[in-house]
């Protein structure tokens, strides 16, 4: 019985690993789509997502649904997606990585801090 | 073979010849001549110094552990370089005998040619399993010589890439690459969270994922964004428990080449 649950624990432990949160964006009919999930595949219902301005102020938010996916319109201004699984867990989507979109959609370089 | 291999091998080889020629009986051999005392001592005392350097070298590349081990295979190649040259060595010791042998005692004792090999396997097994691991052995990412040492704020640290090869494709097809970081002794308890990502965070909550492991060496995963370009480079946030926040950029290709040429393909 103590071995069983020894191997529990390992077994749980190694389940309980940190994982990298990752996401694909695409443009559709002036909507952004995205796609979230774990680098192992499983799924990422429930994390945070913010659309984001350069200058930090929130332009949209909500979670990934029970599929795994979050939908947001297309901003009017240059914007970053946070995947936000946790302190220092995150997956950004800045909009020059989103999937369809011109590369010149935007035309201004990045406001940093 | 890395120079400081090189190296080590080198000054444990030559300290080795000067012990040798330190001895009188082995000076006589080497040299054809005896050394006066004061000569001897001096020989004695640089072959253990020189030694002795060739171990300070391998502690302070690999660390004490990796280091003592490097160091004594080197030593052994060293030693048996020199059991198997001196024979061949012009000058040989003439052997002295107290008393004519008996007639029997004169003659060579046959070995089989199993034998023989049987030794010559022996005496080289503990170079060739040494050689072996040598090769085989992947270095430590913090100790490999493309390792950076740097200083972000008040804090020392040593960056690497896990390894050299390109990042792996998990889901979603999103690329990963990992790095390891490892801060000074006494920095760990002045910081709360190091962060890497590619390009320059919009902001300290942005900072991309952040290190983390048990020992002192700390892993990440960081994504490669779909339009990098390697002019985005490599940026470390560190904050302080005392809140403050420093950044740096790195060239991505001094700190991982398999990601520059990876990022360059992109489509």
């Amino acid at each position: 019985m103590r071995l069983l649950l020894l191997l529990s624990t390992l077994l749980c432990a190694t389940v309980a690993q940190a994982h990298t949160p990752v996401c694909r964006c695409q443009l559709e009919a002036q909507r952004i789509s995205c796609q979230g999930a774990y680098d192992d595949g499983s799924s990422a219902d429930g994390i945070t997502m913010r659309v984001l301005a350069y200058s930090g102020e929130t332009l949209a938010d909500g979670v990934l649904d029970a599929r795994s996916r979050f939908s947001t319109p297309l901003p009017g201004q240059p914007f970053y997606i946070l995947m936000d699984a946790g302190p220092g867990e995150m997956f950004e989507v800045d909009w020059r990585d989103v999937v369809g979109i011109d590369q010149q959609h935007f035309d201004v370089t990045s406001n940093t801090f | 073979m890395t120079p400081l291999n090189l190296g080590v091998f080198l000054l444990s080889l030559v300290g080795f010849v000067a012990l040798a020629a330190g001895m009188p009986k082995h000076a006589k051999h080497l040299l054809q001549r005896e050394l006066s005392p004061t000569v001897s001592r001096l020989l004695r005392t640089l072959g253990w110094l020189l030694l002795a350097a060739a171990l300070a070298i391998g502690i302070k590349q690999w660390h004490t552990d990796v280091g003592l081990v490097t160091w004594l295979g080197w030593l052994t190649v060293a030693g048996l370089l020199l059991v198997f040259y001196l024979p061949l060595w012009p000058w040989q010791p003439v052997t002295k005998t107290t008393k004519p042998r008996p007639e029997k005692a004169d003659t060579p004792v046959p070995r089989s040619s199993g034998q023989v090999t049987s030794a010559a396997l022996l005496l080289a097994a503990p170079l060739v399993l040494f050689t072996w691991q040598l090769v085989i052995t992947p270095a430590q990412p913090l100790l490999r010589e493309d390792a950076l040492h740097g200083q972000i704020g008040p804090w020392t640290f040593t960056l690497a890439e896990q390894d050299k090869h390109a990042p792996e494709i998990v889901a979603l097809d999103v690329p990963l690459k990992t790095f390891v970081i490892r801060f000074c002794d006494a920095c760990q308890r002045d910081i709360r969270l190091a962060s890497l990502k590619i390009r320059q965070p919009h902001n300290a909550n942005a900072a991309g994922n952040a290190f983390a492991g048990r020992g002192t060496d700390k892993l990440v995963e960081i994504p490669v964004p779909r339009a990098a370009s390697k002019r985005d480079g490599l940026w470390l946030t560190v904050e302080g428990t005392d809140g403050s926040v420093h950044q740096q950029r790195f060239a991505i290709e001094r700190l991982s080449p398999a990601l520059a040429r990876f990022i360059e393909k992109q489509p």
